[in-house]
């Protein structure tokens, strides 16, 4: 009895060490397997013939794979879905993504922990963060890639990145340049959304000024727009849960540049080679003694301290709230309103002008991320080749004329080019983000702020791919657009896009916490419009003074520099 | 005078039931009348050393190991990572890595205290983490003794499991909906409101009631868990404690006073002894999903203010500084309840 008890603990501890053991041995497997697939040293030996690399060699790649790109066809996946398999029959590349990270938070992290020594940064590695940037750079693991730019790069994308030379500002130190943006262009501004059928029922116009702005959202406060009798509506729904400058839904930017002109909250402006930070300018106390004067009218979301940028679109989807600012493809996100409630009608209208009689400005985004690459990885001729593929969805050229795949991101369906995914000869529930199953997240394009719907309105034929695409969307995010491209010239890129300076390190937490606070306590008057006067002086005084001197030091060294003609980029 | 010997002697004899049940080891009723204090494990264990404990080997090797796979683990995952807290005393590079990166000294300790938002932080986490751990073991035990009331079993069992379900939810789910019923114009201010013909209180939005808001919540999420522990623990009391007590005359409070309570001293004793440990976590999942900058005055604690200022950007060495300060703390905490423990109640966990 006794030994069978010793048998059975033997055997038990035996099957639970072997357990533990076998955890960490396939770990290690898992990390050789990946490192052993990336044979990119051996790929030189490979030669391109015609257009296609034989023998074919494979590029490692890291992803941030967020839940928008996420989804495959059964049976494809991440690294053997349509695009990857047309990269390896058409260029003889095979793309594997040897990182992937969910949230933009994981694969930060997990990028940094590939820059210890144990592991492999993989070839091409997309990086959406401007301080995980500077630690790339830092780090000596990624390549100059300075003359691959000028020997490997075809003319139409040289074209494109010499339109956008700020875009390198975060990626240069000491004249050499260790990375280039994502698929840069001037994405589209944001415009107001406003309810039609409100407007119209109080007999009303579109606002232009501050002043129509006030009307408007104090009638659609008071004046009982949806005529059920009850004071359940308000005017204006935005976020303040993360900051006054969201730039791509729910944010007030309009409000506060209407007093502020260029200088707009969290963005750096430049004042005649002179850069200031937009929250500190004199004009936000105008600003935010409005906002608050209209949130204790009740004009305002009540809850807009503790509601997201995404959140604060409820109420204007439950028709709840009259005008929300977005950019124009926000109409797709908000359209039911028009299904749920009867007689709902949202119509796109420009932002505002400002009290001096300008225009308002809006903060510009030129690229979401940078490419980065691995300082061993020495195939920039075959990435380059990809990348021009990707690219010619968005020329209309190639084979990516209309579309990257038929039956994925576009069908032809009785002679017509359609992107309605449900109307596709084999109907799918969504469309396949095909251009996003490489190394963008986003697909490439070429369209700034909205030009195929300026070409459109103007009465070009919808024979590309773009902009038969453009022309199939709902008319009102195609008024959204127009306006967008109408007004881009109000799209400011922030002047400061370099690495986070030294005492931003340690000191810009605080401060923007400071700013947070104080702009939302006045806003709900806790605290007295005059205490933005002191917080000027403290965020001077905690850091912000020296900032302001460091970002004027980092502006005057990058304009210094001329690393444009050094990549053949002039 | 002879109630009062009565219900001591029954205290006593509860105590020593409940040591009974928790230390496991048999012990003489008598002895331990008198030394309650002597009462721990090592009395099971001979006291000459070497040659008993090889005869100890010897006899029980199968069982040491049966332990070997558990230890294992242990000095992977919580040992051998420990080598890591010395990046809190570098400026940490994770390309030159814990060998090479520059040693700064407490340069990253002095950064805790350097900020007033951080030494706020500090103050929010201590005010919201003890209230936290007080009616956390307060409400349950009073939850779990009048349950353990209820005599019909399937009121009993439907109470037990509705107030253990929110546990299993997450905080981004609760925090949605929290957001919701607790807005301006939502439905409980709705409802206070009707009732009570009040103003709309802004939960979360209004620095004085946010901790409340932040503490309640909390408390209605995860009471149900120590609560079915508390229970469990009732239910293991000898009833012959009750039979006795009733035959001298204990009307139920006092049954309640003299048996239930003490016989749930110990388990009360361990859960709060090893809550205290986490005196510097308020809940970050809980904090960050509710808090907004109206209320980072009461609301930001020591966790989403590291996670704004430092993990965010990828400052491990800040990240670790504080989290080595906040395992400090613990450990001191931990080591002086366990004494006081010891002293007041005479009992040992460890």
């Amino acid at each position: 009895m006794k030994k069978v008890k010793v048998m059975l603990s033997v055997l038990s501890s035996a099957v639970l060490m072997t357990g533990v053991l076998a955890g960490c041995s396939s770990s290690e497997k898992g990390s050789d397997g990946a490192s052993g697939t990336s044979p990119s040293g051996s790929s030189s030996e490979a030669t391109l013939k015609d257009g296609k690399y034989d023998p074919p060699i494979t590029i490692t790649i890291a992803k941030q794979q967020d839940e928008n790109a996420g989804n495959y066809l059964p049976g494809e996946s991440l690294n053997d879905n349509v695009l990857t398999r047309w990269g390896a029959n058409n260029l003889g590349i095979q793309i594997n993504t040897t990182l992937v990270g969910g949230d933009a938070g994981t694969y930060n992290t997990k990028l940094r922990l590939a820059l210890t020594t144990a592991e492999k940064l993989p070839d091409v590695v997309p990086v959406y963060d401007t301080s995980l940037v500077n630690d790339l750079v830092q780090s000596g693991a990624v390549r100059d890639i300075t003359e691959d730019i000028k020997k490997y790069m075809p003319d139409r994308l040289k074209e494109i990145y010499s339109q956008y030379p700020t875009t390198f500002n975060p990626v240069v130190k000491d004249g050499k340049i260790y990375g280039m943006a994502i698929a840069p262009n001037l994405v589209e501004g944001e415009v107001m959304l406003i309810r039609q059928d409100w407007l119209d029922k109080l007999n009303l116009k579109a606002p232009t000024t501050i002043d129509e702005f006030e009307k408007v959202i104090a009638a659609f406060t008071n004046e009982d727009p949806d005529g059920n009798g009850k004071k359940d509506t308000y005017g204006f729904t935005f976020s303040g849960k993360d900051g006054y400058n969201t730039g791509w839904v729910s944010d007030p930017i309009m409000i506060f540049s209407a007093f502020t002109g260029k200088n707009l909250p969290g963005a750096w402006n430049n004042d005649n080679g002179q850069l200031t930070y937009g929250s500190v300018a004199p004009g936000n106390k105008d600003a935010l003694a409005k906002l608050h004067d209209w949130y204790t009218k009740g004009y305002l979301n009540k809850d807009l301290a503790v509601k997201g940028a995404w959140d604060a679109i409820a109420d204007f989807t439950e028709g709840k709230a009259g005008i929300i600012i977005g950019r124009p493809w926000l109409y797709g996100s908000v359209k039911d309103l028009e299904k749920n409630v009867p007689g709902a009608k949202i119509a796109a209208a420009p932002t505002i002008n400002g009290t001096s009689g300008d225009r308002t400005y809006q903060t510009a985004q030129l690229n979401d991320g940078v490419f980065m690459f691995n300082k061993n990885f020495n195939n920039m001729e075959a990435f380059f080749l990809y990348y021009d593929k990707l690219y010619d969805a968005a020329f209309g050229t190639g084979d990516f004329q209309y579309g990257y795949a038929q039956g994925y991101d576009y069908d032809i369906v009785d002679g017509q080019v359609t992107y309605d995914s449900t109307k596709f000869n084999k109907p799918l529930a969504t469309i396949q983000g095909v251009g996003k199953m490489s190394f963008t997240k986003n697909t490439p394009s070429v369209d700034g702020p909205g030009k195929s719907f300026y070409d459109l309105a103007n009465g070009a034929e919808p024979n590309t791919g773009v902009l038969i695409h453009s022309n199939a969307l709902d008319p009102t995010m195609k008024d959204g657009y127009l306006i967008s491209y109408n007004n881009r010239d109000s799209l400011l890129p922030s002047a400061f896009n370099g690495p986070p300076t030294k005492t931003m390190q340690t000191n810009w937490e605080q401060l923007y916490t400071m700013e947070k606070e104080t702009f939302t306590k006045i806003i709900y008057g806790k605290e007295s419009i005059d205490s933005f006067d002191d917080f000027v002086k403290q965020w001077n005084d905690k850091g912000g003074t020296q900032i302001t001197q460091e970002v004027n030091d980092w502006y005057a060294n990058a304009s210094k520099v001329d690393f444009m003609s050094a990549m053949g980029l002039k | 005078m002879v109630m009062m010997l009565i219900s001591r002697h029954i205290e006593m004899k509860a105590l020593l039931v409940a040591l009974h049940y928790t230390s496991g080891c048999t012990h003489n009723w008598e002895e331990g009348e008198t030394k309650i204090a002597t009462l721990n494990l090592q009395k099971g264990i001979p006291r000459t050393k070497k040659t008993t404990w090889k005869k100890e080997t010897k006899k029980n090797w199968p069982l040491y190991l049966l332990c070997l796979p558990a230890i294992v683990l242990v000095i992977i995952f919580s040992y051998a990572p420990m080598v890591g807290v010395v990046i809190a005393f570098q400026d940490y590079k994770p390309w030159l890595g814990m060998l090479h990166s520059n040693w700064i000294g407490l340069d990253n300790f002095a950064r805790i205290f350097q900020y007033e938002e951080s030494k706020q932080a500090i103050v929010n986490t201590l005010v919201i983490a003890v209230i936290k751990i007080v009616v956390g073991i307060v409400v349950p035990v009073i939850m779990a003794i009048l349950l353990n009331e209820i005599r019909f079993m399937g009121l009993k069992r439907g109470i037990q499991t509705l107030v253990y379900l929110p546990h299993f939810l997450s905080w981004v789910t609760i925090a949605g909906i929290m957001i919701d019923i607790l807005s301006l114009d939502g439905g409980i201010n709705a409802l206070l409101h009707r009732v009570f013909g009040m103003e709309p209180i802004y939960f979360l939005g209004d620095p004085a009631y946010f901790r409340a808001t932040v503490i309640i919540s909390d408390l209605w999420k995860n009471f149900g868990f120590s609560m079915i522990v508390y229970l469990a623990t009732i239910v293991s009391i000898d009833p012959s404690y009750y039979e006795a007590a009733e035959i001298d005359g204990a009307t139920r409070f006092q049954q309640t006073r003299f048996v239930t309570l003490p016989s749930m001293m110990p388990m009360i004793i361990v859960i709060s002894t090893l809550a205290l440990g986490g005196i510097l976590d308020a809940g970050f999942d809980q904090i960050f999903n509710l808090y907004n900058p109206l209320v980072y005055s009461t609301g930001d604690i020591i966790d989403t203010y590291v996670y704004r200022s430092s993990l965010l950007s990828g400052q491990y060495g800040f990240g670790t500084a504080v989290g080595l300060f906040k395992s400090g703390i613990s450990l001191i905490l931990i080591v002086i309840s366990y004494r006081i423990a010891y002293k007041v109640a005479g009992y040992k966990i460890f």
